[in-house]
Order: structure tokens, then C-alpha cells, then sequence
């Protein structure tokens, strides 16, 4: 449609404007303007009128309500396409079923991701083991801002004798290699805690150090009396025995005041080095025997002086070997975790006297959960839908205005 | 106490209903806008299509689409007249479209009761009339549907803004233009 500047009418045309109306009203008008009412009734007659049977024809439809039916030409086949009303349901349909595969596809592929990561956050449903918190004799520290040290290597007794290796399956990955070589593993655990909760974490990994017979390396807990004066903070090098790693790991995941914020394990396949130790410290066997027998048969001063100072040298060489394979077979033995809790927002404890039991604070964390999980779904939908709806109504927006456009060209051709 | 099955049977039959009400105040609605509008919303596509058979089948479907949509009317937006020559003017325009498509249909333009239109007036009247007509074949479609809307079905200035989808003023403006292009065509011939 032409459109002219949307401006206030002339009062000339106004009054032209007028005389029709008033002329296709029936009244009188100004005799100056009696042409163009004259004109008017001439243009009104040239009205076209439908015919009866038509007339009859369409009230019988009006009768039936305009019930659906052939065109009475049979030429305008055309007239009648999909409309978007009758369409409705079957666009809803497609939306709604794109909306939920998307909405299972996002929950499916997190899911897995969660299972799958190697830092899962901590069980809030209670299913894993949990051991009782064991109050040891480890020096607590508090009071406002103090350090502790525990410098030096500090061997822990252990209260749990009869833990189970494969607890933890289920968390740490199995050792690389299948064929029955040597690996050393490693292990970094990064947990956050409440400021107010350091030091119960603190005695917490050393309860867990201590059950599964490990040895703290270094540790250092920085606690702070209040939110306002700085930020707790302990750090921890473990030495454990690393058929109770994955255990370890276990028991750490599941403290009572911290979650998981990362978990990195490592492993090192170092079974060329341990045979190349053993190979030379058979060598360095093999050598000392023949110069002992070299020793038993040699009767001069000087050739008995020579082999007895080569003897020293293979007693050296053998004892160095002995050591370096012990070192290794050491670092086999006991694996290194590095333990560091960082301050993070306050969590629900889980109590742990009973793994299936009903209990204020697991129900309360549970709920928690629930409704952290049920914000996290409607936001995952609401970042589909935004998106989708917002695109759907472009769309039909680009499609209203291409069909009114298409129908005025309809009218510039004919 | 009411036995809660029977009670919701009674809400059901409640719901049923006030919907029964509604859809019986909606056609009645509609009826009467049939009734006060059919012959004008059918000179209206008439004078757009130039052909009888095809502005009946349009005047039919747009009272049919008017039917499924009766219930999407909203007064606010406007008067049912305009929305129903709303209606008609878009099933209009698509068969337009669809000649134009098909380009099948080349009809030339009825002059319907022409005959009765000669018998009850006098030689200048229809010797003016013929102008008039041959004036109306002469212009556009665009123009005739305008004329279509004011002399033939009758629209006020504001029901012919909103079919159009334009201002009152602006609306004014053109149909004032489109006369002006009547008055002379016809003078012209006359």
C-alpha cells in the first residue's frame, strides 16, 4: 500500500471527505459540492449484487455454520491452503517433542560427563561407604590467624586395619598398565570448606592418613578466626600406600564439611627402570663373585691387593644399585597425594552414622540438591526455549510480513 | 454430602456449559455480522476480481475463515466490519495471487443488472453510469479496491484504515486521491 505522510487532512479534502459520507448516507449536502455527491451515488450504483441462488446457496451454509466444502466452481482449488490455526497442533507437537529430545540430549550428555569426570563432586545421597569420623591426636590449630607447621615426616598408626583396597574402585582410575608392570601413581586433591570448617577438615585427612596406614609428608593449616580477617587454607603431602590410594581418595571425597572442587591422578610406568635396576644389581652380583673366586686363587700380594680394592668398588657399585631399587620400589609402594583445602561457600554436613538412615542434615542437603538440580534443568530449558521461541516468532514475523507482501504485489500486477 | 464423583461430574457439565454459551454468543455474533455484511463484502470482492464465480467462492471462504477465526476476534483491536473486510480482502488478494500464477483467468469485466440499471433510468444517467464504470475498469486494482471499500461495502474512513492497515488520515488521503482520479476519468469520457 502507498502510504502518503501521515499528516492531518486539508480541509478541503476533509469536506470532500464529508459530502461522501453524508451522499452514501442519504443526507442532503452544500449544492456546491453536488457533483462529486452526485458522482458518489453514481459510483454506489455500480454496485454489484449477488444473485438469489447465490444468496441462498450461501445462508444455507451460514445454516450449517460454513461447514467445509468443494468449491462450487470447481477453479479455485487454491483458495483453501493449511492455515495456521489448523496447523497449530502439529507445530506445538514438533516443538514440544525438539524441545524435549534437546532437554534429554543436554540432561544425557551432562550426566555422562558427570560420571565421567575426574572430579565428581561429593555423593550428597549418602550411597558411599562412609567411615566414622575418628577424632585423633593430631594437634588442632586455632585461635586467630596461627600456622601450624608439621614439618618433617610424621608416620601415622593406622585405626582401620581391615579397610578394603577396592572401596574406591569406583573413583580412581585402575593402574595403566595390565601386563603386570611397575607404576608409580600420584594424586592431587583440591577441597574446599567453609572458613569456619578448616580445622575439622584438617583432622578429617589425617583420620582418613591414619586408617589407611599413609604417612603425612608436609602439611600446613592456615586458620582464620573470622569471615572478615583473611581466608583458611591447609595443604597437605601425603605419602600412601597405593594399594589404599583409590581408598584414600574415597574416604577424602567424602568428608563431612568439604567438597571436591578437582582430582587429578597420575601414573608412571617405570618397570624398564626397575628391571634396569635389577639387571645391574645381578650384574654387580655376578661381578663380586668372580672376583672372589679371582680373590681364592690369586697368590701374590699385589694381584690380592688389586682384587680386594675391585671388590670395594663392586661392594660400592652393589650397594648403590641395592639403594636406587629400594628408592624405587618405594615410590611403588606409597603414592604421593597432595591434598589442599581452599575456602569455598558453607556446605550441609552429611552425617555419617548410618548410610541409609534418615537425618535433619541429609535431608536437608538432599533437598538442597533437589532444588539446585531442578533450577539447573529449568534453566538448561529455559536457555533452549528463549532461543527457540524467540526465533519462532521472528520467523512468523518475517513470514506475516512476506505473505502481506506478496499479497499487495497481488494488487500492483492486476 | 454431594459424593465427589457427582461433583465433578457437575463441574464438568458446568464447563461444558458455559463453553456450549459461548460458542452459541460467538455465532450468534457472527450470524448478524453475516447478515448485515454479505452482500456488501461481496460487491466489495467483486469490484476487486471483475468475476462473478470467483467473488463468490471468496465471499464464501471469507465468511468461512471469519467462522474458524470468530473466536480470535478482538474488539479492542477494531470493529468486527473491518476485521471481517480484513478477511475478505486477504482471500481477495491470494486469488489475485493465485491468477496470476495460474494465469488462466482473463475475464473481462461484468456490469452486472446492467439491463435493470437501463430500464429504470433515464439515457443521461446511463450514459453517466457507463462512464462511471468504464472509468472504474480504468483504474487500478489498487484504487478499485478503494472505491470497492467506500461505495460498495460501505466502510467509514476509520473500518477503511484498518482493513488497509494504515491511519485514519492516511486512509483519507488516498481515497481522496483515488476520487480525484474517478472524477477525472469520468469527466474525460463524459
Amino acid at each position: 500500500m502507498r502510504r502518503s505522510e501521515d499528516m492531518p487532512l486539508e480541509p478541503e479534502v476533509l469536506a470532500e471527505l464529508e459530502v461522501i459520507d453524508a451522499t452514501l448516507a442519504g443526507l442532503a449536502v452544500d449544492p456546491e459540492h453536488a457533483e462529486l455527491a452526485e458522482l458518489a451515488l453514481l459510483v454506489a450504483t455500480t454496485r454489484a449484487e449477488p444473485s438469489e441462488e447465490y444468496i441462498r446457496s450461501l445462508d444455507a451454509r451460514a445454516q450449517r455454520r460454513f461447514v467445509r466444502h468443494a468449491p462450487a466452481h470447481g477453479r479455485h482449488h487454491g483458495l483453501r491452503r493449511l492455515s495456521l490455526g489448523s496447523a497449530r497442533p502439529v507445530i506445538g507437537s514438533v516443538l514440544v517433542g525438539g524441545l524435549a529430545l534437546a532437554t534429554a540430549a543436554v540432561v544425557i550428555s551432562t550426566g555422562s560427563l558427570s560420571s565421567s569426570s575426574t572430579a565428581p563432586e561429593k555423593n550428597s545421597f549418602g550411597t558411599t561407604a562412609h567411615q566414622s569420623v575418628h577424632r585423633g591426636a593430631q594437634p588442632a590449630v586455632n585461635g586467630s590467624r596461627s600456622t601450624a607447621d608439621f614439618g618433617g615426616s610424621e608416620t601415622a598408626t593406622p585405626a582401620n586395619p581391615d579397610r578394603s583396597a577396592s572401596a574406591g574402585a569406583d573413583v580412581v582410575p585402575a593402574p595403566v598398565s595390565g601386563t603386570g608392570g611397575y607404576q608409580i601413581q600420584s594424586a592431587q586433591l583440591q577441597l574446599t570448606t567453609p572458613n569456619a570448617r578448616i580445622d575439622e577438615v584438617a583432622q578429617e585427612v589425617f583420620d582418613v592418613v591414619a586408617q589407611v596406614g599413609g604417612t603425612v609428608q608436609r602439611s600446613q593449616v592456615t586458620a582464620a578466626s573470622g569471615s572478615s580477617s583473611g581466608d583458611s587454607y591447609a595443604s597437605f603431602v601425603l605419602n600412601i600406600p597405593t594399594a589404599s590410594l583409590q581408598e584414600a581418595m574415597t574416604r577424602m571425597s567424602s568428608l563431612r564439611y568439604a567438597t571436591v572442587a578437582s582430582r587429578t591422578d597420575g601414573t608412571q610406568n617405570v618397570s624398564n627402570q626397575y628391571q634396569t635396576d635389577q639387571r645391574n644389581i645381578a650384574d654387580d652380583k655376578a661381578v663380586r663373585l668372580a672376583l672372589l673366586t679371582q680373590l681364592e686363587s690369586a697368590e701374590t700380594e699385589t694381584a690380592i691387593d688389586s682384587i680386594e680394592a675391585q671388590l670395594k668398588l663392586a661392594a660400592s657399585q652393589l650397594a648403590s644399585d641395592q639403594k636406587a631399587l629400594s628408592s624405587l620400589q618405594h615410590q611403588i609402594d606409597y603414592s604421593s597425594l597432595n591434598v589442599q583445602v581452599n575456602p569455598g561457600p558453607p556446605i550441609f554436613p552429611v552425617t555419617t552414622a548410618a548410610n541409609h538412615g534418615f537425618t535433619l542434615g541429609r535431608a536437608a542437603h538432599d533437598s538442597g540438591r533437589v532444588l539446585v538440580v531442578a533450577a539447573g534443568v529449568a534453566l538448561i530449558v529455559l536457555a533452549l526455549l528463549v532461543p527457540l521461541v524467540l526465533v519462532a516468532v521472528l520467523l512468523a514475523w518475517i513470514g506475516s510480513w512476506l505473505r502481506r507482501r506478496r499479497r499487495e504485489q497481488a494488487l500492483d500486477v492486476s | 454430602m454431594t459424593d465427589p464423583g457427582v461433583r465433578r461430574s457437575q463441574g464438568v457439565g458446568v464447563g461444558v456449559a458455559i463453553r456450549h454459551s459461548e460458542e452459541n454468543e460467538s455465532w450468534q455474533r457472527l450470524e448478524q455480522l453475516y447478515r448485515s455484511s454479505r452482500d456488501d463484502v461481496y460487491a466489495y470482492v467483486f469490484t476487486l476480481l471483475r468475476d462473478r464465480a470467483a467473488a463468490e467462492d471468496v465471499t464464501a471462504l471469507a465468511f468461512e475463515r471469519a467462522y474458524r477465526r470468530r473466536r480470535t476476534f478482538d474488539r479492542q483491536r477494531g470493529e468486527e466490519r473491518a476485521w471481517l473486510f480484513g478477511i475478505a480482502r486477504n482471500a481477495a488478494l491470494d486469488e489475485l495471487r493465485r491468477r496470476r500464477r495460474t494465469a488462466a483467468l482473463l475475464v473481462d469485466p461484468e456490469h452486472p443488472d446492467q439491463e435493470q440499471a437501463a430500464s429504470d433510468n433515464d439515457a443521461d444517467v446511463l450514459l453517466r453510469q457507463t462512464a462511471v464504470r468504464a472509468a472504474l475498469a480504468g483504474l487500478s486494482a489498487r484504487d478499485r479496491e478503494l472505491i470497492a471499500l467506500k461505495f460498495h461495502a460501505g466502510l467509514s474512513n476509520a473500518e477503511l484504515a484498518q482493513v488497509l492497515g494504515c491511519s485514519e488520515s492516511n486512509a483519507g488521503t488516498i481515497l481522496h486521491r483515488t476520487i480525484q482520479k474517478l472524477r477525472k476519468a469520468v469527466n474525460a469520457s463524459v
